[in-house]
């Protein structure tokens, strides 16, 4: 069964890599989808289609195609699998997946109060956890983390203070009345700016907004000194201001 | 230094899956290291080692399978073990249309999403154990 399936495998990828037949690739990528589309499902509720996930991950799969070596004697779909994985990976890190987690867990926690209300009040009982995930559109295990998410993530805004000794704050220093950012959600400001940074000075930003630390405790956890912290972190702030600007100049 | 151990054990079917997955959740807030998307990393390794134990290792019988979750300074690993039918290292790495869930291919992306990863036998000898981590400076 699977014997049929290697050897078109292998006499289409000799094709393409010893006759350069682009239409022997084709085929090939073709018959490996179904490899994506498995990968892309472990993917999917976090906020992207598993369409796009299989159309994101096909690029890594035409990458591993391309750099594959004939005479390396694995199989190509064992040396496809990281690069797959590596590309969707890379699709949700350039979303900030990740920063908006938080945000979405808070939301989510907040959506299910109003609905355990509602539920309870249409059943004459408690809901089940998976009444809740039904009605709130999530996974069952979304619907565990959100309700217990209180304490979960500490999802950050802009309120919190800059340094215990000063009154600003990073929304303050963020957000001037004159660009209208109010327009704009939080999460969707801090993750701009976030991906203009540094991986460093993205920590120490995250360590302090998202985590809460004190700049000492960012320093202990770093091996660096407070000032270097304050620096960095200034640094980190102005790169942020600057790519939110230029946001919004291009959107009018 | 810090080594916080959890451990669970659990009747080796697809629905306990989510305890697995919670309680990496529950270590994964006391370090302040560990980020959604490396969570959502270890997650996705948790549940692929798990799955195969819960396909592969007690053919027609029921079992157990046990998770080890260890929390040091810099590092958080998984270890997901079950007493079962073993690992078949000749379905170790090859994927084919007609069998999407190999074992190799829950290796493969447990590979591809942690820092480390090491296969063997269960515990006592019997079963397998696979034990997977993420680094602080992964």
């Amino acid at each position: 069964m699977s014997i049929p399936y290697d050897l078109a495998q292998k006499q289409l990828l000799q094709a393409y890599k010893l006759e350069g037949d682009r239409s022997a690739r084709d085929r090939l990528i073709e018959e490996m989808v179904p490899l994506v589309r498995a990968l892309a499902m472990r993917y999917a509720g976090r906020g992207e289609s598993v369409e796009d996930l299989v159309q994101v991950g096909s690029i890594g799969l035409i990458k591993a195609i391309n750099r594959f070596d004939i005479e390396r004697g694995v199989e190509l779909s064992t040396y496809a699998v990281p690069t797959i994985v590596g590309e969707i990976r890379r699709h949700f890190r350039d979303k900030a997946w990740a920063v908006h987690v938080p945000r979405r867990l808070k939301e989510l926690n907040q959506k299910l109060g109003t609905l355990l209300d509602d539920l309870t009040a249409e059943l004459g009982r408690s809901p089940t956890i998976e009444e809740l995930a039904g009605a709130a559109g999530a996974d069952e295990e979304e619907v565990l983390e959100a309700l217990d998410s209180s304490h979960a993530y500490s999802a950050q805004s802009l309120s919190v203070p800059l340094d215990k000794d000063s009154d600003g704050t990073l929304g303050d220093t963020l957000a001037q009345d004159e660009v209208g950012y109010g327009l704009v959600d939080e999460g969707t400001i801090v993750a701009v700016g976030l991906d203009a940074l540094e991986a460093r000075e993205r920590r120490i930003v995250e360590l302090r907004f998202f985590q809460e630390l004190t700049q000492s405790q960012i320093a202990a956890e770093l091996g660096i000194s407070q000032m270097h912290v304050s620096r960095l972190l200034r640094q980190a702030l102005q790169t942020m201001r600057g790519q939110l600007d230029e946001q919004s100049e291009v959107q009018g | 230094m810090r080594n916080d151990i959890v451990e669970l054990q659990f009747p080796a079917d697809a629905r306990y899956l989510v305890l697995a997955r919670l309680s990496l959740t529950g270590v994964a807030q006391t370090a302040t290291w560990i980020d959604a998307a490396a969570l959502t990393d270890l997650k996705l390794a948790t549940t692929e080692a798990c799955s195969n134990a819960v396909r592969h290792a007690y053919p027609g019988g029921a079992g157990e399978i046990s998770v080890r979750i260890e929390l040091t300074a810099d590092r958080l690993s998984v270890e997901v073990s079950d007493r079962g039918a073993g690992f078949d290292e000749t379905k170790v790495g090859a994927w084919h249309a007609a069998s999407l869930h190999e074992q190799g291919m829950g290796l493969s992306i447990i590979r591809s999403v942690t820092d480390e990863l090491q296969v063997g036998s269960g515990v006592e000898g019997a079963g397998t154990t696979v034990r997977f981590a993420k680094h602080l400076l992964g």
